[in-house]
């Protein structure tokens, strides 16, 4: 591999890696404060990535899964609909949590792995359950392994919802017998497909069949039931007998034998690669090389799908801190970037949510919180995210933030104005931005943002936009 | 201009083409970013009256994601098997369109173009992978690649790098709507638009420092910006006189129909609908979808005035579902489906089928699912043969390694004489691609 490129861990040139292509942006004052030292920022990463709780909501207003399930169950009708509420609330306590890590890398594996997992809240139950997977399986495991991650997502009734397994029967169960219904494979197939060996990993169309079958009865309690909305293992609506996935017979009783399933295809060598594969596409390059796959596949195998080994494998791959940076962030990184640029606190979640979602900002680049209508979730390749419209809403993006958040929703004339107050250093545009991106500004971006500012109705916030379309702000 | 619009057009159309500078300024921008001879982007500012009946051609694509029961979109209700193994599952409205099919009548304006003459359906088609998974089958029916073959650019795309220069489809471009589809990327510009959008920035410091920037460090996102920029400006001076709709899909298809009637406007579109996935009771859903489906298709004639007689719509899904409806009330992964046309140059009033398999066991591929007799390839080259004149060989480069796959024919009214063309071959299956790489990066290693 060519030595030209690549910036030595802990240079000036890395901030942006660390935080454009592993971080959420940097906030005021971090980069300076983390240093140039050798390694440090590669180190800060590490940090976040050793502190258990790290990934953890410890949010006490958030509800249980019965909670949750029962909203999802209960009436909600236009114009009452606690259902709404209850997703909103679970996703203010996500951008309350994006303000806060130093660097953001863990809540990136996160957002990551909430994607590869990703599930759409067209129906009220997943609506009212998904909050709950990101937070008390994916926040869980993301520094765990795998296999626990894959049973607890596939377990859970939102997933069970979404891929509709909850009315899947096995045609020779005693319901089955009596109701004459019968499979619906669509869970088996995207658990293969998508979240273990992918497609061309060697499986067939007997494969997910079977598949399917040994997922039957895997479902949750109805309104009617005790404890609802949770999962449920319906021994009457469960295929006896043993079947064959990739090879293996699994006879396992009951739902023992679905758990035993997952764990092998979560321990599988192809599954190992597609995760492998992924993580290097989503957060390092479009192109990633066979030795850096098979070397990050490597080390799930070696610790049986640790998450938390493979994501310090991602640093030290010899691509990871390699410049320039070349791929548009996506939008909900970048969007997020600009609050914390900004410095804001938890305190504004709620008017972060709204604005960026509610809006429409989000859903206009495509990229709408917690809805990718499918499975497979949003594409890492930089041509998806990279189109004319949206390098014009990208500049239209960082206005209505400067405009709506900084300006309208904080007036400049009023004495306690969030950032005026918080952030004085923002009144020189070009001064505030080598704060964040120390050493990292090309001479045009430095240029633009020292020049005076005669026609617009304040000197600062279109600079501050200008600061957020740069290539400097907007690459990873 | 106007001699060529006559009064069928709404008038805010009329005023944003006779006003023609914002068009032509996207124009110029485009084939700048190209690097084109002055000389060649000289023809969007040739006279309408120059233009002869072939350089008004339009054509839509819209992919239907999850996969589409061609079986309730058009029944084989002659077939007694249809009726049994459907029997709880029948759409509540049929129309009898010919011996053997009938029509799903909750598509009202599908079936008003049908009987019109102006619709006909293909039936029992499907790309040519059939593996039954939504990421692959798609890619592969917007790649326009043989099974197994990896897309990195799709088919619109590549066809506008191999018409010849001076072609007024090449000329006009291709626009995206919504998210961008893998049928149009590839190494050819394309403009691009969406329903959804943001407050405009009108902080003059904002505009144009962030054209010095990119200009000096960034030169292809300013190219892009410029682009996005322009077509925006031109898609909001047009308009038209339907009542506001809250639905997306029908404002795409608005949006969509706009911008291709517009004179000198793109005159490929692709839009991309996701739903269709009807694993779970599909009768209530699918009914739903269908019906949004085809009140946009009813919006896109009606914003697309005059230039509906020279368009073609084309509406694709990457697989059909099983035949047996599966044990939640709706139906699994299939193979073989139904496409529809429609549009003021289709051939309508008829199903296109070949050695229409029917539904015994025997027949179902795989004991399960409705056998595909027709390549999706094989009906995108006879619309693009029959509508645009292009010739096999063109076609071939379009769609490599496709010559034991005949185009369709009698798709069109009055098929485009076919023009032999030089080869150009700019043509390249290289570029970005979509969704699910880890096949591509699989079949890179196996080849290896």
């Amino acid at each position: 591999m060519s030595r030209r490129g690549v910036s030595p861990p802990g240079s000036a040139q890395s901030v942006r890696v660390a935080f454009m292509r592993f971080g959420l942006g940097p906030k005021p004052g971090w980069p300076v404060r983390i240093g140039t030292a050798p390694d440090a920022l590669r180190t800060a990463c590490l940090r976040e990535l050793n502190n258990p709780g790290a990934a953890l909501l410890n949010d006490p207003g958030l509800r249980t899964l019965e909670e949750c399930g029962l909203i999802g169950l209960g009436p909600n009708m236009p114009g009452n609909r606690p259902v709404d509420g209850l997703f909103t609330q679970e996703r203010v306590a996500r951008f309350a949590k994006y303000t806060e890590p130093e660097i953001g890398f863990v809540e990136r594996l996160v957002m990551f792995w909430t994607n590869h997992f990703s599930l759409f809240p067209a129906s009220d139950f997943v609506r009212a359950t998904m909050g709950h997977v990101e937070r008390e399986v994916i926040r869980k495991h993301v520094l765990g392994k795998y296999s626990d991650m894959l049973k607890g997502v596939i377990s859970h009734p939102a997933m069970i919802r979404r891929l509709e397994n909850q009315n899947s029967i096995g045609p020779t169960s005693a319901e089955g017998r009596r109701t004459r219904r019968g499979l619906n494979e669509n869970l088996a197939r995207e658990t293969l497909e998508l979240y273990t060996v992918g497609v061309n990993g060697g499986y067939t169309q007997a494969d997910v069949t079977n598949l399917a079958m040994i997922l039957t009865g895997w479902t949750f309690r109805r309104a009617s039931e005790p404890k609802p909305g949770t999962f449920f293992f319906n021994a009457s609506g469960h295929e006896p007998g043993a079947f064959n996935v990739m090879g293996r017979s699994f006879g396992e009783p009951g739902q023992a034998k679905g758990l035993a399933a997952l764990d092998m295809l979560a321990a599988h060598p192809r599954t190992a690669e597609h995760i492998a594969y992924k993580l290097i596409l989503h957060f390092i390059t479009d192109t990633p090389s066979p030795r850096s796959v098979s070397t990050l596949a490597l080390v799930y195998r070696r610790t049986g799908g640790d998450l938390k080994a493979v994501a310090q494998e991602l640093l030290n791959l010899p691509e990871a801190w390699n410049e320039p940076l070349n791929r548009l962030r996506q939008p909900q990184e970048w969007m997020i970037s600009m609050a914390r640029a900004v410095g804001f606190d938890k305190s504004k979640a709620e008017r972060l949510h709204t604005r960026f979602n509610n809006w429409g900002w989000l859903p206009a680049l495509n990229h709408s919180y917690w809805h990718c209508p499918t499975p497979n979730g949003y594409p890492d390749l930089n041509s998806f995210w990279l189109t004319p419209n949206a390098m014009r809403l990208r500049r239209d993006a960082a206005f209505a933030f400067c405009q709506q958040l900084l300006q309208v929703d904080e007036p400049w004339n009023n004495p306690s104005n969030y950032w005026r107050v918080n952030r004085p250093e923002l009144t020189k545009p070009a001064q505030f931005a080598q704060g964040l991106l120390p050493g990292s500004l090309s001479p045009a971006t430095l240029l633009e943002l020292e020049a005076p500012n005669s026609r617009d109705d304040n000197q600062v916030l279109p600079h501050l936009a200008l600061l957020f379309v740069t290539p400097e702000f907007l690459n990873k | 201009m106007s001699e060529h619009h006559p009064a069928l057009l709404p008038s805010p159309i009329l005023d944003t083409a006779s006003e023609g500078c914002e068009e032509s300024r996207l124009l110029l921008s485009r084939r700048a970013m190209l690097g084109m001879s002055a000389g060649f982007f000289a023809w969007a500012f040739a006279p309408r009256t120059a233009e002869a009946e072939a350089n008004q051609k339009r054509l839509l694509v819209v992919v239907l994601r999850g996969g589409l029961d061609g079986l309730h979109v058009a029944p084989p209700v002659s077939d007694p098997l249809y009726l049994d193994i459907r029997r709880n599952f029948i759409p509540a409205q049929l129309e009898k369109v010919d011996a053997t099919f009938s029509l799903n009548a909750e598509m009202t304006n599908f079936l008003r173009m049908y009987k019109q003459g102006d619709a006909a359906l293909v039936h029992g088609v499907a790309p040519p992978l059939r593996i039954r998974s939504h990421f692959e089958c798609q890619d592969n029916l917007e790649s326009g690649l043989p099974a197994g073959v990896r897309a990195t650019s799709g088919w619109l795309n590549r066809l506008l790098s191999e018409l010849p220069r001076g072609n007024p489809v090449q000329v006009h471009g291709a626009l995206e709507i919504g998210p961008k589809p893998l049928i149009l990327q590839g190494p050819s510009p394309v403009l691009s638009w969406s329903t959804n959008s943001i407050p405009r920035s009108n902080w003059a410091r904002l505009n144009t420092g962030i054209e010095r920037i990119l200009g000096a460090t960034a030169p292809a996102y300013n190219a892009l910006l410029q682009s996005g920029i322009r077509t925006d400006e031109f898609a909001r001076g047009l308009s038209d006189s339907l009542a506001p709709t809250t639905s997306g899909w029908r404002n795409a298809f608005r949006g969509a129909g706009r911008l291709l009637a517009s004179p000198t406007g793109p005159r490929i579109a692709a839009l991309t609908l996701s739903a269709w996935d009807t694993h779970e009771s599909q009768m209530f859903g699918l009914s739903r979808d269908l019906a949004t489906l085809d009140q946009g298709l009813g919006d896109l004639q009606q914003t697309m005035g005059a230039a509906w007689r020279h368009t073609v719509v084309v509406c694709v899904t990457e697989f059909g579902r099983t035949v047996r409806i599966n044990g939640t009330n709706g139906t699994d992964h299939g193979v073989g489906t139904v496409a529809f046309l429609a549009g003021g140059s289709v051939l309508g009033n008829r199903v296109h089928t070949r050695n229409w398999a029917g539904l015994s066991q025997a027949n179902l591929q795989d004991g399960r699912d409705l056998r595909a007799t027709i390549d999706t390839r094989a009906l995108f080259k006879g619309v693009l043969q029959e509508h645009l004149g292009l010739d096999n060989a063109l076609l071939n480069r379009v769609f490599p390694q496709s010559e034991t796959v005949p185009p369709l024919r009698g798709l069109v009214k009055s098929p485009e004489p076919v023009v032999a063309t030089a080869g150009r071959s700019q043509a390249t299956t290289g570029g970005q691609r979509a969704e699910a790489p880890i096949s591509q990066f699989r079949q890179q290693q196996a080849s290896m």
